[in-house]
């Protein structure tokens, strides 16, 4: 039901540049009379979001927009976010070569090369019609409670699986958003980026398809007509399954997963998937069937798959044009699956015994007639032979009828029937149990993740402890090492001040030396100090005030004797001189001494100052120095110890990454588990509540009713 | 095989985006634009959300492949979403998609194609405004992101590794942000280890650093210490990396030094790259 598809074309060679973002053309198509001057699309209505803006639908390369013309035509137009190599080239091939089929997957477009102007530039687009359709995934949620739509569905994609080889068309990348679903049951294939058509033989493909869809073992080189034979069985599989059984929508994937029942680790590890082994494993024959067909490709056949093998010729299927019985339109492999589900809440009927022994009929009756009533009083009372008789010929009875049991058909059936519900049951419960030991587990993993952490986080408070402790103490040798320093600084300015007031006192004797040396004693007018006492004075070496420095007393026999300390200290005794005569002298002296000390220098002057701050210069320098030396190694080894932090943390980063790695492996790995084994069980109980209504079928099928049906026909 | 699982709704991955909201990124950036740091950044992020909306948005809608935050270190440290996201950290992107703080008109002259130049109005949804008050604790910030990290991969064990990307202008002022910024990365999916890229803001003049593999060319203790906390590029950003003309080998690191508008754009984009979305 397509609207006359046209494949047209307008395009010049573009060179390798860099395209827009989706959200670039968002904002160009904000203005279509704008980004579409001077083509069809111009002025062209874009269909928006709750923003206002232009909506988008994204692929992985591409956006496409709805956008509706002034005549009411709508159109998808397709904008590419980056350079496909040869891309006008591929869709004129692909365009001539589709427009001369007649098949009604195809969906028209034009390949306009001169497309959108955004931001100054024109870039290509693909205007597409329209198709009111919904991709596979949400036709299939819409359509899980509906096997015969769904074997519709699958028969239409064997049909359209088809054509293409037929046509020699490869789409490339066929998945579920590639595959839409229109209202009337017809299915429509979009996306012809990466559309294989003979013209293009020789060329790479230009993508490799969803990897859901694709066998691990595509590359671009694959690029040919057999291109969809892998993605056709995934989703040919899956569709059957879906019809046969459809609690597997549920059972095998998540919601919102993007895939159909298979995925790309079930490609990857066929004998691992538990997918898989679910539908190899169906109780469904023609299922179990088709699953294990395409297991074998898997393992054998994964870069080379064979063409899909659909399970009846669908061309003995009619095409449902007209409301015919749903029905009769089914594959007969689904015929019947649609009218057994169709009563599935009814338990089968009871099974009944129907052969009946004549024989054995006769003697029940005999034995009911005559040994009960006769038989068992004549054998109590009457003779011991007879109960010999009785009883032979109640085992004779018994034994023929056990017999007789065994030998009903329905006896085989209905032991089958047990032994199977027992194993099912078996089943659930083992199911049951294995689930719950992975419940257990998992509290034991949440504890261990729980430990983990806080093992972690202690382990990163340690190392921050012990640098902070390096640190510290590295710190605190450092700041007593500069404590020295400033010791011995303080020391070296102390012994200079010293070594100041010791010059300055030099100096100071000098200068009353020098003064006092002014002041003879003859001229200075002591009282009683004649011309011969100053000799005599002369004499012992005093002649000014500078040749001595004071006065003792000494006893002398009776007498106190005075004694003339001289400059170097030795005492001398000057004839004549009493103690009364060198006491005199000596205030005289004492009097200069005053009177010059208060003219004696107070400081150094700034040259003898100069000299002495050179004498400790040195000193000074050495210690600075080495105040300096310190502080840089103190800076070096801090730095030091902080390469040495992050060296550690960086170790116990990829120690921890490593440790989370493994944790999340677990998880993950669990989390499977415990899907699966929900599942599992789930299916258990499906089979065991199966298995148990197959059973209670039998439940007219014991010894007892055998014999009843033997003695009165009816079981 | 890490960095190859796939992003679907079921099984999405995470976003968080540190924005530096110091007082100095109220400086111009360099490169000669007459703009403020915070406005460029502010600028570039509520592009990229809109670019990420479109990106996963599908016939019925932006399907939440991805949970974003934005988190301001300043003044404080905290959710910088504005509007009806204010004060939430990780949203689900579908939401983020529909719950700007508004949509700004904006007029732009833009081309026409025939030579000339029109004036045009765009509709631009603003998530997050510029904020430049107080110091950078860069130390707060990545620790804030460790425990989103944390959380996030607890919940989502399978996931693509979440991805934090640091844009910043200056130095760490509350300590040494390596150690915060490995513990960052210590926490993995079954897929690999969350990524850490930072791009450094730069008012000088000087030639961007784009995504260096070794860190002798760079000028100091400070970008250096950027670069080695910054992930290496995983093989798929590497190779779209190179698509986009940026030189990358294996030791190449999600890290941008001196970066200007242009550079900025590139960061987020290629950082922002995770597996093929379909």
């Amino acid at each position: 039901m397509t609207t006359s598809p046209s494949f047209t074309w307008t395009s010049d060679e573009e060179p390798a540049r860099s395209f827009p973002s989706g959200a670039t053309y968002v904002e160009a198509l904000q203005n279509t009379a704008l980004c579409f001057r001077g083509t069809d699309l111009a002025g062209a209505e874009v269909r928006v979001d709750a923003l206002g803006r232009p909506r988008a639908i994204s692929g992985n390369f591409a956006g496409v927009f709805s956008l509706t013309v002034a005549d009411g035509t709508r159109y998808a137009v397709k904008c590419f976010t980056r350079e496909v190599r040869e891309q006008a080239t591929r869709y004129r091939a692909v365009g001539e070569h589709l427009a001369r089929l007649d098949d009604d997957w195809t969906v028209g477009f034009d390949y306009i090369g001169r497309g959108i102007l955004v931001e100054g530039t024109w870039y290509p687009v693909l205007r597409m019609e329209w198709v009111e359709a919904v991709n596979l995934v949400r036709w299939i949620e819409r359509n899980t409670d509906d096997p015969a739509a769904l074997s519709h569905t699958a028969t239409r994609f064997a049909r359209l699986v088809a054509e293409l080889a037929a046509a020699g068309v490869g789409h490339g990348d066929l998945q579920h958003g590639n595959l839409l679903v229109c209202s009337d049951g017809s299915i429509k294939l979009v996306d012809y980026d990466g559309m294989y058509v003979p013209a293009l033989a020789g060329l790479p493909a230009a993508e490799t398809g969803h990897r859901n869809y694709q066998s691990p073992d595509r590359t671009a080189a694959d690029f040919g007509p057999d291109v969809d034979r892998f993605s056709s069985w995934v989703v040919y599989l899956s569709l059957v399954a879906l019809a046969t059984d459809p609690s597997l929508w549920r059972q095998l994937r998540d919601e919102d997963a993007e895939h159909l029942l298979l995925a790309e680790s079930d490609f990857a590890d066929p004998t691992g998937s538990f997918r898989l082994a679910t539908l190899t494993g169906h109780p469904d024959a023609r299922l179990r069937g088709l699953a294990e067909r395409f297991q074998d490709i898997l393992l054998h056949h994964r870069a080379a798959p064979p063409p899909l093998e659909p399970l009846e010729p669908f061309d003995v299927v009619q095409p449902v044009k007209a409301p015919v019985p749903v029905i009769a339109a089914l594959p007969a492999w689904m015929a019947e699956r649609v009218q057994a589900q169709a009563h599935m809440p009814a338990p089968p009927p009871l099974v009944r015994f129907n052969r009946r022994t004549p024989a054995l009929t006769v003697l029940t009756w005999v034995l009911l007639v005559l040994l009960l009533p006769f038989g068992v009083p004549a054998a109590v009372f009457v003779d011991e032979a007879m109960a010999i008789v009785d009883v032979s010929a109640v085992l004779a009875w018994t034994a023929s009828t056990a017999l007789g049991y065994r030998r009903q058909p329905e006896h085989s059936r209905a032991r089958a029937a047990r032994a199977e519900r027992k194993r099912l049951v078996r089943a659930r419960l083992a199911a049951a149990a294995h689930l719950t030991r992975l419940n257990l587990e998992a509290r034991r993993i949440a504890q261990e993740a729980e430990r983990s952490k806080a093992e972690q986080q202690r382990s990163r408070r340690t190392l921050q402890q012990r640098h902070n402790q390096r640190l510290g103490t590295h710190q605190r040798a450092v700041d007593e090492q500069l404590q020295r320093i400033d010791r011995d600084r303080q020391a070296s300015a102390a012994r200079m001040h010293l070594e100041e007031q010791r010059i300055l006192v030099v100096r100071q004797k000098a200068h009353l030396r020098a003064r006092l040396a002014l002041f003879p004693v003859k001229t200075a007018g002591i009282e009683g100090m004649g011309p011969v006492l100053t000799a005599n004075l002369e004499a012992v070496g005093i002649r000014t005030a500078a040749d001595f420095v004071g006065v003792r007393y000494a006893m002398h026999g009776a007498n106190r004797v005075a004694f003339f300390v001289l400059v170097d200290g030795s005492s001398v005794r000057a004839a004549g001189i009493g103690e009364v005569k060198a006491a005199r002298i000596d205030q005289w002296r004492e009097h200069l001494t005053t009177k010059a000390a208060g003219s004696g220098p107070t400081s150094l002057t700034p040259a003898e100052r100069q000299i002495l701050k050179d004498r400790f210069a040195a000193e000074k320098a050495g210690l600075d120095a080495q105040y300096e030396q310190v502080r840089n190694e103190a800076e070096r080894t801090t730095r030091e110890l902080r390469e040495v932090l992050r060296a550690e943390q960086a170790a116990l980063a990829d120690e921890l990454k490593a440790a989370n790695t493994a944790i999340a492996r677990t998880r993950v790995d669990h989390d499977r588990a415990v899907a699966e084994a929900a599942v599992v069980l789930e299916r258990a109980r499906q089979a065991a509540a199966e298995g148990v209504a197959q059973a209670d079928a039998f439940r007219p099928v014991t010894y007892l009713g055998y014999l009843r049906f033997t003695a009165t026909g009816r079981s | 095989m890490t960095y190859a699982a796939e992003i679907s709704r079921a099984n999405p991955s995470c976003f968080v985006f540190l924005v530096d909201q110091s007082a100095s990124m109220s400086d111009p950036i360099g490169g000669g634009a007459q703009q403020r740091k915070a406005d460029v950044v502010a600028d570039a992020i509520n592009r990229l959300l809109a670019e990420l909306s479109v990106k996963c948005a599908k016939e019925e809608g932006v399907r939440d492949y991805f949970h974003i935050a934005v988190i301001g270190y300043g003044h404080t440290v905290g959710s910088a979403f504005t509007g009806p996201l204010a004060g939430r950290d990780l949203v689900p992107l579908s939401q983020v998609a529909e719950k700007p703080a508004r949509v700004e008109k904006r007029v732009k002259k833009v081309p026409d194609g025939a030579g000339g130049l029109v004036e045009t109005t765009t509709r631009f949804p603003v998530w997050v405004d510029p904020v430049a008050n107080g110091a950078t604790p860069m130390c707060r910030a990545l620790s804030r992101a460790e425990s989103l990290v944390s959380d996030w991969v607890a919940r989502h064990p399978d996931c693509f590794p979440p991805i934090v990307l640091n844009l910043t202008d200056g130095e760490s002022t509350d300590g040494d942000p390596a150690s915060a910024a490995w513990a960052v990365q210590t926490h993995v999916s079954a897929d690999g280890a969350a990524l850490l890229f930072n791009l450094h803001v730069s008012a000088a003049k000087a030639v961007p650093v784009m995504f260096p593999d070794t860190d002798v060319a760079l000028p100091d203790t400070y970008s250096r210490t950027l670069f080695g906390m910054s992930s290496l590029l995983p093989p798929h950003m590497r190779f779209y990396a190179m698509q986009q003309g940026v030189t990358a080998t294996d030791l190449t690191r999600g890290f941008v030094y001196n970066a200007d508008i242009t550079s900025l754009v590139q960061f987020l984009d290629i950082g922002t790259r995770a597996t093929d979305l379909r």
